[in-house]
């Protein structure tokens, strides 16, 4: 495994103090950013940069300084045609070297007028198309996201909400993420930024799941834990009841 | 010929026969389906494009975004069945017949796109040099290190490269791979550029950007400065 060694001791910055969203007007999609980077301790002259991107596309827009934020007046989002999948990141950089990476947060997506920080899901899930696959988890990128073949179904989102999909699909991608969270050799619970983390808490508390972390990444006790926090997330979604009523009423065996 | 969209019904016709042709099927590409009306629909514009060979993907890609770039269309990178129909249209070019009488089409993406697919969306032999040409279309000549390639075999420069988004949209490291990668005076690719070891693409892209990354703002960083920091095992590519 390849490790990055972070030398600049760069910040993170915390989802909860970004909030990003669009605004579709007479035709041009545009977007506004409100960020609170005052609590970061970041020099007061350093430079802010939030940059919008999907695949290819890609844009860059100077928001002035740490103490004097000062959103361009040209927010257009006119190298998207949709808003669609568009993601963003913050940058702080030097201000005499606008190299050195002071602060970052990627991946940040479009938030909904109602969502707030507290009601984030866990495993964003996204319609693709995926080929005959019915479905893939993205987790080579940072935090996992479920990827749904949008033309599997007339409605891939609802295919995704289905009692038979969730049986069949969920317990496979915890299993997948844990696996991975475990491999990469991480234990804190307590971060409550870092998807890892996030996902270890959940685990930990669900029902007669050992709190203590297995601590070896390559050890049985690492699997046995795994299993049997999928084993005990089935349990508590009653995952078998719930798929075999569906498949009774959609006139399975 | 007047550019169209294959349908489903289409996609499915013609990746039926990919996979038929893998299986030593029929080596004729079923061109009568582009002016089918049953497995193709008009777009909204009128695009035309000539039956022709391109020399590598830098041609494909500015010819066709010469095309695409004035016709109106929206999200034309998004649109599944026009990219399908121009593999169907350019079959032989983008699956030429090779030693012994053989066509090698390889994975369905190569062929049929799959836009919404952050894996495999930029292996389209079309698509993927297009959607490059268009990021850097202020200076296309800079994005040569991932368009210098025959259209049929991009090669692992590519795969390292264009999957990964920060790389392939950041200007000063795709005017490095270009610099790195590319013979200034065949433009065409320089040997062992796609090889596994010292200096290639593979630890350009997984180590040694990533690593800068952490420590950087590269979208800031020009090629001079980059080429200055690179470790010694890049210099042969160079020289």
């Amino acid at each position: 495994m390849i490790r990055r060694l972070n030398y600049t001791g760069r910040i993170k910055i915390y989802r909860a103090d970004l909030q990003l969203g669009t605004v579709e007007s007479g035709g041009d999609l545009s977007f506004n950013a409100n960020l609170r980077l005052t609590d970061y301790e970041l020099p007061a002259e350093a430079l802010v940069f939030v940059e919008a991107y999907k695949q290819t596309t890609w844009m860059r827009f100077s928001y002035g300084t740490v103490a004097a934020l000062q959103p361009p007046a040209d927010r257009r989002l006119a190298e998207f045609d949709t808003a669609d999948g568009i993601r963003f990141r913050v940058k702080v950089t030097q201000s005499h070297d606008e190299h050195i990476l002071l602060a970052v947060a990627d991946r940040i997506p479009l938030a909904l007028p109602t969502e707030d920080a507290a009601s984030e899901s866990l495993l964003p899930v996204t319609g693709a198309e995926l080929g005959d696959e019915l479905w893939q988890l993205d987790i080579d990128n940072g935090e996992p996201e479920l990827l749904v073949n949008c033309t599997a179904a007339s409605d891939w989102h609802e295919l995704s909400l289905s009692p038979v999909f969730i049986a069949l699909v969920y317990p496979a991608v915890l299993r997948l993420v844990l696996t991975r969270v475990l491999e990469d050799g991480h234990r804190d619970t307590d971060d409550d930024e870092d998807w890892r983390s996030k996902w270890l808490r959940f685990a930990t508390l669900l029902p007669g799941v050992d709190p203590n972390l297995p601590q070896k990444d390559d050890d049985p006790v690492a699997k046995r834990w795994t299993e049997d926090a999928v084993a005990a997330f089935a349990k508590k979604l009653s995952l078998k009841e719930k798929f075999s009523a569906a498949w009774t009423f959609k006139g399975g065996a | 010929m007047r550019v169209r969209r294959l349908t489903e019904a289409g996609i499915t016709t013609f990746a039926g026969w990919l996979e038929t042709l893998k299986a030593g099927g029929q080596l004729q590409a079923p061109t009568a389906l582009l002016e089918d009306s049953l497995n193709t629909e008009a777009i909204a514009a009128e695009v035309e494009v000539e039956s022709r060979s391109f020399a590598n993907r830098f041609e494909a890609a500015e010819y066709l975004y010469m095309r695409f770039s004035t016709s109106g269309l929206s999200d034309v990178e998004g649109d599944r069945g026009l990219w399908a129909w121009l593999s169907l249209f350019y079959f032989d070019t983008v699956c030429p017949i090779g030693k012994g009488g053989v066509r090698k089409p390889g994975a369905l993406p190569r062929h049929v796109p799959e836009p919404g697919n952050w894996r495999r969306y930029y292996r389209h032999l079309l698509a993927g040099p297009y959607r490059i040409y268009r990021a850097h279309r202020d200076d296309p000549k800079r994005a040569m290190g991932l368009l210098c390639q025959p259209l049929n075999t991009p090669g692992d420069v590519v795969e390292q490269i264009a999957s990964r988004q920060e790389l392939v949209t950041n200007r000063g490291i795709m005017a490095l791979a270009t610099r790195l990668y590319v013979d200034p005076i065949t433009q065409k690719q320089k040997r062992r550029a796609g090889a596994k070891g010292g200096g290639s693409a593979l630890r350009l892209a997984s180590d040694v950007i990533e690593q800068f990354d952490l420590t950087w703002d590269l979208y800031a960083a020009t090629v001079d400065e980059l080429v200055a920091v690179m470790p010694q095992e890049f210099g042969k590519f160079l020289e």
